[in-house]
């Protein structure tokens, strides 16, 4: 807080509210007065601009006056999302003693809620929200990913800071905790990356997960306990790099970052949230083991078949509630009667999906029913304790508990309705007392208990009949009067109403512990529903996207039949143009795309990425028939990007890339590479170009599809035995083109560039003056565009392993001596410096000579 | 000095083209038709405006070259018959050449197709008869056709299309029919961006019925098989079980050869046959593909194709009427008979009568009365005045499921159970009405509805709520009953608002509503009253007695029909001579 803001003299509650304040600096404070959570100071700024609620100020006008804004208690949950939206934290400070007693009332922060950490009703669709943690374990980094909604917590790969980037790129955490000695490391990677997540400093010293288990026990003063590790998975999994989660827009679309358009939108028809989880990381991890992706291409294929089977699923599994964050809410004490009664309706829909699974016999099927078959007690329990209908939010309130679940609130509830019994004996009593019917005896919670007579009325009654009411209350045509016996009954009825609250807040207390007794069985249960889900949201898409199950093939061999690109299909539907894809060790280990611009090579080129990784994850594929490969690794080079904000150009960011695909690509790898060498110059881009084709073949030998603008390669690869050409194919017709999407045999040497510029609008003087240089530049040959010339022998490089202290590995010495001498101002130039100079370009020139 | 003279092309086509293309959903017809000839196994069809202003149906079958293409849009021009002698042999749905042609005559119209042993696709344009443009795109192997202006050029016959909601309505039942027709074809509608149809994979009939239609006909509709051998008829199809009635013909089909056509005559036979288990105005669902040999049927014998004319009309429907009641009989036997639980559930069963009635046991000592002749039903009757009966009124047993016999203070009672019960619950709903007295309901109730009835809602929901209902949309085809009229006993709300749409299934439904407010409320409470053969026990008799006996001055039904008859004990005495 600004110095100048402090007020000159602090009441209690103020000084207060700063002692608190001093250890939450960082936070945003909510302070209890009353019915309102009030902010002052900076907070109060801070909040009444993101929040657009009124900016007041206490005291305002007098010594004291601090600025001030606030809400009321019952509406919080909204207004401090909307502040965990907008990055801050924000710490909940209440009320923790009697306001009757006196003195100031005792406060205390209760919790701490932070965007990694926060646990809300209503998240938008789907959304995952993460909070990780980056430690140093010897000299090695690491990094832990929790939801703390659901309470898993999984480590991230990696031991390096750019192999911490990268999971945190794909993960996309809302909140990262480091220790504050490496704060100053991270804070200028995370800037520099765009990263968003907000950086937290800890004190503790431990392990990434212990880190995440300690912060959120001391944020939330709770046990954590829903915190489970997830269980180490059996089978092996292939990793894909952050690039190609990115380029292959696998769960989440390239420009503004949401989940539509991507991979997992198209073949996502999950219903519940942990399905939707599930298939997220499903994605994210596919498999690399033959059984595992067996396993659940059989549950797929499983419920393709059987529409009518998956409708009742379907249409039962919404009912089914987030159990993991409802244990997740019990634990952090932000769990409601309306949780508890989802609990409920949840369970009364299990014996629904047993009994609409039961009576298929297919064995596959038959073996989700163990899962799901909930044995617990808690069922029973909620069963006899709740009421479904009309549950409240606070566990205080309402009538939520069923008759003859607790005793003590049973006798407490039955005195409620002896009540009214009562008051309307002591109406029927005052009545003969007084001596009229014209009395009425009323309870209402503001002016509590009264006996009202009409003004009128009163005038006929003797005053002595009514010396026992004393005033209380004058209307405009009545009077309102209390006496002792209602002053007793008011008491008591308040008491009641007191005891009831209490006793309904610690049955729910003990519910919730009962429910946290069952919780690892509850975890599984939704993990077993989370398989449930997922299996029947692919074999849906299967089902009305006409995918087919995937072969296993031999030798590494991938052909696929007509595939179809998921995202793209979809939207287009029978304007796509399916094709075949054949890549193998013998003959067709690379297969080079030419063609023109918007031809369909990109979009061919991550069809075969993205159903390669669907079949690797155990879903069906599109296409008419697939022969896959289980592959090490997935490598991908698309798209031309700079980030200049990372200091790096679009030239630079495709080196970047492909150099991590050569130096870890094996031969059991699968690569895709969408041009190489662009932005550069053509020459440069051309050698490189061709460099890494023949690398890619004769070292790391493993599949690639390379689209590539290079017309010269097409002779290269031509030559190459185990190397194929391909092409889109165009049609001219009329002296327009239209593209066909059909990947044929055989390059094309054309790139139809003026044609795709035509069509894209550019001015026709542009166009015209373009055409003619191109003429006159291919009949120089200098270029040349219709067939490529044939390529010197001597240029083709045999297979021979590069020596890893190669001259080409560096710049030459020779060509920097050349630098040298042109750097060379002369005329400020001594002679003895001319002389050393020359001296030193002699040496370089000899070393040279003597490495050759 | 000529008079007569060829019409030239064009004109002749849009003349045709009267005959055909009447509406969005008779393009949409012959061309799905054209698609299935085509042997596609995935159809899809996109409207904008229901269909009027713009038609695009998308398939994957075997395409139509690009030479041929100009020509698929003559007059007269078929890939499907050569000769006379192949419509006796037809196997194709279209033959008459006619469609595409009068489709292009009244419309603009661009088809693009590619056919396999191509890479490309050929595209046309035709506007209203003259070719515009012709060039070249991609696509896989198959057919797109899309038609937009309809009827631009004659605004007449525009202006007397419907609403968007009821063209698509109509379009929407034809994509229906269709998809059972050709369970292994995949369909998907979507209208204005939304999805209406997207059937799902199986190739079982009864589960592409159950994908199109409500879920709460699941497990009471019955596949159905017959061959018959000697006449090569081939039936089979979805018929529902006795216990599911409606009360129009509107879920009802009929297929030949995998067209669907409209036969009185073969539906009749069919509710013939469930005779017995229906009453005369109830009638059953069902969907029917009859197979027989192409050389027993005539199709050429409207331009739409919906009627056929049978070589052996008789052969054929007593084949049918056949199959159906000796499956029926099999399917009962086999069902167990259904009781009454102590409250009515909220869909009435009725009793097979291939069981004997359960009937409660009448006193040995009272013979069946006689009704002497000094006695006339009538004198009896109108000479009552019926007296506010303040004494009790004791069920003695309930005769033959339909009437209630009573003991009373001044005679014997007999009650017209249905009837009773109708005015009784007549009386409910119009006090409520009356009071605009509505409860909302704890659990809306959902309703199943068919795209005709979801267009009736759409139209006239909010008139419900003069009778204390409130609807809301929940789906295209579900709706929501919040509120309720007040009434004592749960009333079977769902039935009472699907009946009033079957009911009033016109055009003047919206009239019907709030002028004929009496009529409607008189049929909400005859389809809730209990039935006529419906069994109840004791205690639901004296409950219902209870209720109706102390009506003050009311003794018919709402429709008029009596419901009550006294035997008094005074006249009993003198008939025995005891006075």
């Amino acid at each position: 807080m600004a110095e100048n803001k402090l007020p000159k003299k602090l009441t209690p509650m103020l000084r207060q509210y700063m002692a608190i304040k001093a250890n939450y600096q960082d936070t945003i404070l909510l302070f209890r007065l009353g019915d309102f959570y009030e902010m002052f100071g900076s907070d109060a700024e801070i909040s009444s601009q993101v929040l657009h609620i009124a900016l007041t100020a206490r005291h305002k006008g007098s010594e004291n006056e601090i600025a001030m804004c606030g809400f009321p208690h019952f509406s919080a949950e909204q207004y401090i999302k909307k502040l965990i939206k907008a990055g801050h934290k924000v710490a909940i400070c209440d009320q923790t003693s009697d306001p009757s007693l006196p003195g100031i009332v005792e406060r205390q922060v209760t919790r701490v809620i932070t965007p990694g950490t926060i646990v809300s009703d209503t998240e938008e669709e789907h959304k995952i929200r993460l909070l990780a943690a980056i430690s140093k374990n010897n000299n090695a980094w690491e990094i832990a990913f929790c939801n703390v909604s659901t309470g898993e917590i999984f480590p991230g790969g990696g031991t390096t800071i750019p192999d911490l980037i990268d999971q945190i790129r794909i993960r996309d955490p809302q909140e990262i905790l480091i220790h504050h000695d490496h704060h100053g490391i991270f804070v200028p990677i995370i800037e520099q990356g765009h990263i968003r997540g907000l950086l937290t400093n800890v004190t503790t010293k431990a392990a990434a997960q212990d880190m995440i288990g300690t912060y959120i026990r001391s944020t939330q003063q709770s046990t954590a306990e829903h915190l489970y590790h997830s269980a180490v998975e059996e089978s092996k999994k292939i990793t894909i790099d952050e690039i190609t989660v990115r380029n292959l827009e696998l769960v989440r679309n390239n420009h503004d970052g949401k989940v539509y358009g991507s991979l997992l939108d198209t073949i996502n028809a999950t219903i519940t949230a942990h399905g939707y989880r599930l298939l997220h990381s499903m994605l994210l991890h596919p498999l690399a083991e033959r059984e595992a992706i067996q396993s659940r291409l059989n549950f797929v294929e499983a419920l393709k078949e059987k529409g009518q089977l998956r409708r009742t699923l379907q249409a039962n599994l919404k009912c089914i509630s987030d159990i993991e964050k409802i244990i997740a809410k019990i634990v952090l004490r932000s769990a409601s009667p309306r949780d508890l009664g989802a609990l409920l309706q949840t369970f009364h829909t299990l014996p629904q999906l047993l009994e609409a699974l039961k009576p298929e016999k297919s064995a596959v099927i038959q073996s989700l029913i163990p899962g799901i078959a909930y044995q617990g007690a808690v069922s029973q329990l909620l069963e006899n304790a709740i009421e479904m209908e009309n549950l409240p939010q606070s566990a205080e309130e309402g009538n939520w508990i069923k008759g003859g679940f607790d005793k003590e609130l049973d006798a407490i509830k039955n005195t409620f309705s002896q009540a009214q019994d009562w008051l309307k004996n002591y109406e029927d009593e005052e009545k003969k007392k007084i001596g009229t019917d014209q009395i009425k005896v009323r309870f209402n919670n503001i002016t509590g208990c009264f006996l009202e007579i009409s003004k009128a009325n009163l005038k006929n009654i003797p005053v002595e009949r009514t010396l026992h009411l004393t005033r209380k209350q004058t209307l405009v045509n009545a009077e309102r009067f209390a006496s002792s016996a209602l002053y007793e009954f008011e008491a008591e009825y308040v008491a009641s109403e007191e005891k009831s609250r209490k006793r309904q807040a610690v049955i729910f207390q003990s519910l919730c512990a009962d429910i946290l007794k069952e919780k690892d069985l509850l975890q599984i249960l939704a993990k077993k529903l989370a398989e449930l889900d997922v299996w029947v949201s692919l074999a849906h898409i299967a089902d009305l996207q006409h995918y087919v199950r995937p072969e296993f093939s031999s030798d590494g061999k991938l052909e696929i039949e007509a595939g179809r690109h998921p995202i793209i299909a979809k939207k287009l539907g029978n304007s796509f143009v399916p094709n075949d894809t054949k890549l193998n060790h013998e003959d067709e280990q690379l297969v080079l795309i030419t063609g023109p611009n918007m031809g369909g090579k990109s979009t061919y080129l991550r069809q075969v990425a993205l159903i390669e990784i669907l079949f690797l994850m155990g879903s069906f594929v599109p296409a008419k028939r697939a022969s896959l490969p289980i592959i090490d690794r997935l490598f991908t080079r698309i798209g031309a990007q700079d980030h200049l904000l990372r200091g790096m150009s679009t030239f630079m960011v495709e080196m970047t890339e492909t150099a991590n695909i050569l130096n870890h690509a094996t031969k059991d790898s699968l690569i895709i590479l969408d041009e190489i060498g662009r932005g550069t110059s053509t020459y440069d881009g051309l050698s490189i170009a061709w460099a890494i084709c023949e690398y890619l073949i004769h070292h790391i030998q493993a599949k690639t599809l390379f689209a590539s603008h290079y017309h010269e390669l097409i002779n290269v690869v031509e030559s190459l035995p185990k190397a194929e050409n391909a092409s889109v194919a165009i049609a001219e017709y009329n002296k327009q083109i239209t593209f066909l999407y059909k990947v044929i045999p055989g390059g094309i040497g054309k790139s139809y560039g003026v044609e795709v510029a035509k069509r894209a609008g550019l001015p026709l003087d542009v166009l015209d003056h373009a055409q003619n240089i191109l003429a006159s530049l291919e009949k120089d040959s200098f270029h040349s565009s219709s067939s490529p010339a044939p390529i010197p022998a001597q240029l083709i490089v045999p297979p021979t392993p590069l020596s890893p202290s190669s001259p080409s590995s560096s710049p030459s010495p020779s060509s920097f001596v050349l630098d040298q001498l042109l750097d060379i101002n002369i005329d400020s130039l001594t002679p003895l410096d001319a002389l050393m100079k020359l001296k030193d370009m002699q040496e370089k020139i000899k070393t040279e000579k003597d490495n050759l | 000095m000529s008079k007569i003279h060829l019409l030239p092309e064009h004109i002749a086509s849009k003349i045709a083209a009267g005959e055909v293309v009447e509406r969005p959903a008779s393009i949409v017809k012959e061309l799905i038709e054209n698609s299935i000839d085509a042997k596609a196994s995935h159809i899809i069809v996109t409207l904008r405006s229901g269909g009027k202003s713009l038609i695009e149906i998308s398939d994957n079958g075997s395409g139509i070259d690009s030479d041929d293409m100009p020509l698929a849009f003559l007059r007269h021009a078929t890939s499907k018959i050569c000769s006379i002698d192949d419509l006796d042999s037809l196997l194709s749905l279209g033959f008459r050449g006619e469609a595409l042609a009068s489709i292009a005559a009244v419309s603009t119209v661009s088809i693009e197709s590619a056919i396999s042993k191509d890479i490309g696709a050929s595209t046309l344009t035709i506007n209203h008869g003259k070719l515009i443009e012709q060039g070249k795109s991609s696509r896989v192997p198959g057919t797109t056709i899309c038609i937009e202006h309809l009827f631009a050029k004659i605004p007449a016959r525009k202006k007397f299309l419907k609403s968007d909601r009821q063209e698509l309505a109509v379009t929407t039942r034809l994509i229906q029919e269709f998809s059972l027709s050709y369970p292994d074809i995949h369909f998907e509608l979507y209208n204005d961006g939304k999805k209406i149809i997207n059937t799902t994979g199986e190739k079982d009939l009864l589960e592409r019925f159950y994908d199109i239609f409500s879920r709460t006909s699941y497990s009471q509709m019955l596949p159905l098989k017959y061959i018959d051998n000697q006449s090569q008829i081939r039936i089979h199809g979805v018929i529902s079980s006795p216990v599911l009635k409606r009360a129009t013909r509107t879920q009802q089909m009929i297929c030949i050869n995998g067209r669907v056509i409209k036969d009185f005559r073969l539906c009749k036979v069919i509710e013939d046959a469930y005779h017995g288990f229906l009453l005369s105005s109830e009638h059953p669902i069902f969907f029917v593909h009859i197979t027989l040999p192409a050389a027993d049927i005539d199709v050429n014998v409207h331009p739409r194709k919906t009627e056929i004319r049978f070589a052996y009309p008789d052969q054929v429907m007593s084949t049918l009427f056949h199959a159906v009641k000796t499956f029926l009989a099999e399917q009962i036997l086999t069902v167990p008979v259904q009781k009454f639980a102590e409250t009515p559930s909220r869909y009435h069963v009725g009793s097979p009568p291939l069981s004997p009635p359960e009937q409660l046991i009448v006193p040995p000592t009272s013979p069946p009365f006689p009704i002497p002749s000094s006695f006339h039903i009538d004198h009896l009757f109108t000479k009552m005045d019926i007296p506010v009966e303040e004494k009790p009124v004791k069920v003695l047993s309930q005769i033959k499921n339909s009437y209630i016999l009573c003991e009373a203070e001044t005679g014997l009672l007999l009650f017209d159970q249905h009837a009773a019960h109708e005015r009784y619950i007549y009386e409910e709903l119009k006090h409520s009405v009356d009071n605009r007295t509505t409860q909302p309901l704890l659990t809306p109730i959902t309703i199943q509805v068919t795209p005709e009835q979801n267009v009736l809602l759409g139209e006239c929901h909010q008139l419900y709520e003069a009778f204390g209902f409130i609807l809301e949309q929940n789906s295209p085809s579900t709706w929501l009953i919040t509120q309720v009229p007040v009434s004592k006993k749960e009333l079977d709300y769902e039935n009472i608002i699907l009946v009033t749409l079957e009911y009033t299934n016109k055009e003047n439904f919206k009239q019907a509503l709030t002028t004929k407010k009496d009529d409607i409320l008189h049929t909400m409470a005859c389809k809730a009253a209990v039935k006529f053969n419906d069994h109840l026990s004791i205690p639901e008799l004296q409950n219902l007695i209870d209720n109706v006996a102390y009506l003050p001055g009311i003794y018919t039904c709402p429709h008029g029909r009596p419901f009550r008859l006294e035997l008094k004990y005074s006249d009993l005495n003198s008939y025995f001579k005891r006075t």
